[in-house]
């Protein structure tokens, strides 16, 4: 186990030192969608294959690095938004994605 | 013996005049105080229109002096284009004189000479002389000379000297030389820093006029140059960036007519309007590339005016020495026609000013075609060509535009009148918030009554009045307790009415601010409606855009165009 995790770990350094301009990898921490249960409920999260992990009500708090996708998650234009640390990625339906920066309020 | 104590009744009535004289001047000192609040109140309106006034004039006056002095400075910065430049102009004019004699072949062989020889002279430097005396040689078929003076306009400007003989020759109907020259010219260009006149070759190319055998080397350079840009780390970031400058310089504003009661009782007046001018931005965007994509272009017959044309403009337009010079003459141009708002000439100029850098990128060059298109000599033809070519770095930067906009909408919108404040979502919340500002006014009202209260003296008056029957006679103190009683009684009696005046003023002031919120609400609901219809508008962009079809209005074959950008 410490051996390959020290393999991983020496493997990811290797990529790093290669291509040092891709910076620190960013996954998506998770997905948000407008939710068709209709009011109070407004968004729900998804896992990666789809499902619907939780329902969330107008005004239940999100867990905290999704609340800037809410606005957009009940965008008709989007399918889904794909939530990053730092951004958010709206998919259209036709599979077109936006990257936005939330800006801070 | 008695004695008989007669007491004859008190004549009071000099005392209750005198009383009845103190309520009416009471209640005349009350009208006049209520008359001077009221002058007092519109004293301070006066005063505040004055102060409106008089900034706006400061403002209108700042203003005036802005576009005075841009003028005064236009006309010396002309003056100098005129005495550093003049001469080029000269030469511009007879390059096209010489084109049209060869064309027209009515002046002699000398005469050509002898004018190109002279404007060697006067304009020593300048491409366009010994590119002329080339053509006034090759004319003659002297060529040595057409030789030297060839080497010459190569050295000077190598990249205009090669276009200038590629356009001539296709002129004169010799295309593989054309394409020779072209190819020479073509082989200079760096796609990250490419000449202006380079969009002129683009305009002639894309318009057909060099045939297919110069269409088939642009488009192998074009194609090798979007291979070698894309493949450039962060170059599509760079490309949504650049078309999203392009296109936010669309915005409309939203008229002062517009939305009146919101721009004056709502915080969020700031996002609304923002995010309005954003979503009536799709609708511009569609209708500004509808017009470049309406309509067919018809290549003149008349190839030879076409050339003419793009010749023209080779030999017409100014050099790259005159750049910072032009370049400052516009920037002045735009103050005076912006009224002297400087910074609205300053936004003007910035998005204006790709469009006249010295060196421009294939792609910044593509930008400039497509948005302006007047500033980067580019004909329709080129427009479409450049449009088509951006397509998909259009769309990524209208979508994160459209993306970052409906991000923007305010869920809450605050409205306040006076100390009042309240918010609303869409404006169906009018009972509760009309139910609330009541309640506000209520308290208000409560409040301001509470104050109004018998004064001090009112309370010990007649108290006062029955401690004087401790040292005056029993009928002076009775008057004197008269007296008080008499004024506490006055006293008491105004209190209602000023109350009553209190609950009118509070009243109105609640039926104004309830008039006031009940309009702010019927905008808040057109306001959703507004942003709603008008961001629908972006999926038409989107559907505009994925409808251009690259192959109809590019050099470039679609298949590695598009491989490049995906």
């Amino acid at each position: 186990m410490e051996t390959s995790r020290g393999a991983i770990d020496a493997l990811v350094e290797a990529v790093a030192a290669e291509f040092p301009e891709l910076g620190t990898p960013d996954y998506p921490l998770g997905f948000l969608a407008r939710c068709y249960l209709g009011a109070p409920y407004e968004v729900h999260t998804l896992d990666f294959a789809g499902g619907i992990i939780c329902h969330y009500r107008r005004g239940e708090p999100l867990p905290p690095e999704f609340e800037k996708a809410r606005g957009l998650a009940q965008h008709q234009a989007y399918a889904f938004i794909e939530v990053y640390r730092d951004s958010i990625h709206c998919v259209a339906a036709d599979g077109a994605t936006t990257r936005v920066e939330p800006t801070p309020t | 013996m008695s004695t008989q104590l007669t007491i004859s009744p008190a004549d009071l009535r000099a005392i209750e005049r005198a009383l009845t004289q103190i309520g009416s001047l009471t209640h005349e000192m009350n009208q006049r105080v209520d008359t001077l609040q009221d002058h007092q109140v519109q004293t301070f309106n006066r005063v505040e229109a004055l102060a409106a006034a008089f900034a706006k004039f400061v403002r209108d006056d700042a203003k005036h002096k802005q576009v005075q002095l841009a003028e005064t400075r236009l006309v010396k910065v002309n003056q100098e284009l005129e005495t550093r430049f003049g001469h080029y102009a000269e030469v511009r004019r007879r390059a096209t004189g010489i084109l049209q004699a060869v064309d027209s072949r009515l002046v002699g062989a000398d005469t050509i000479r002898s004018t190109t020889e002279d404007v060697m002279m006067k304009t020593p430097g300048y491409w366009l002389a010994p590119t002329l005396v080339a053509l006034a040689s090759w004319i003659r078929d002297d060529r040595p000379t057409a030789d030297r003076a060839l080497s010459e306009a190569l050295r000077r400007d190598d990249y205009k000297a090669s276009l200038f003989f590629s356009l001539v020759l296709r002129r004169l109907d010799r295309r593989g030389a054309a394409r020779t020259w072209l190819g020479r010219y073509l082989m200079h260009q760096n796609p990250q820093a490419l000449d202006r006149e380079f969009v002129v070759l683009l305009d002639a190319v894309a318009n057909g006029m060099f045939g297919p055998e110069a269409r088939e080397v642009a488009a192998k350079t074009i194609e090798t140059w979007l291979k070698e840009l894309g493949d450039r780390a962060g170059f599509l970031e760079a490309q949504e960036k650049r078309w999203k400058t392009a296109l936010e310089a669309l915005t409309p504003t939203v008229p002062e007519t517009e939305y009146r009661v919101l721009r004056k009782f709502s915080a969020t007046w700031p996002a609304l309007e923002s995010t309005l001018r954003t979503s009536r931005l799709h609708a511009r965007v569609v209708d500004y590339f509808r017009a470049i994509f309406e309509g067919e272009i018809v290549v003149s017959p008349q190839v030879s005016s076409e050339i003419d044309a793009i010749l023209d403009r080779l030999v017409t337009h100014f050099d790259d020495e005159e750049l910072p010079l032009r370049s400052e003459a516009r920037r002045l141009q735009l103050i005076s026609d912006a009224g002297g708002d400087v910074d609205v000439a300053q936004q003007r100029f910035d998005a204006e000013q790709k469009a006249f850098e010295e060196k421009v990128t294939f792609t910044e060059l593509l930008t400039n075609a497509s948005m302006t298109p007047e500033l980067a000599k580019a004909s329709r033809a080129t427009q479409r060509f450049a449009l088509a070519l951006s397509r998909d770095w259009v769309a990524s930067a209208h979508g994160s535009i459209a993306a970052s906009a409906r991000a923007a909408v305010p869920q809450e919108i605050a409205l306040q009148t006076d100390d009042w404040s309240g918010q609303t979502t869409d404006g169906s919340n009018e009972e509760a918030l009309l139910a609330d500002q009541g309640a506000f006014f209520g308290k208000k009202e409560a409040e301001a009554v509470a104050q109004v209260k018998l004064p001090t003296f009112a309370y010990i008056a007649p108290v006062l009045g029955l401690l004087t029957f401790a040292f005056l006679p029993a009928i002076g103190a009775a008057i004197a307790v008269a007296a008080g009683a008499f004024y506490t009684f006055i006293e008491a009696k105004g209190l209602a009415g000023k109350r009553a005046k209190i609950r009118a003023r509070v009243g109105e002031e609640k039926a104004k601010a309830a008039e006031v919120l009940r309009a702010a609400l019927a905008e808040v609901v057109d306001y959703r409606a507004d942003v709603n219809r008008e961001d629908r508008r972006a999926e038409d962009v989107r559907t505009l855009l994925a409808n251009i079809s690259p192959r109809e209005c590019t050099l470039v074959q679609q298949g590695d165009a598009r491989a490049v950008l995906a």
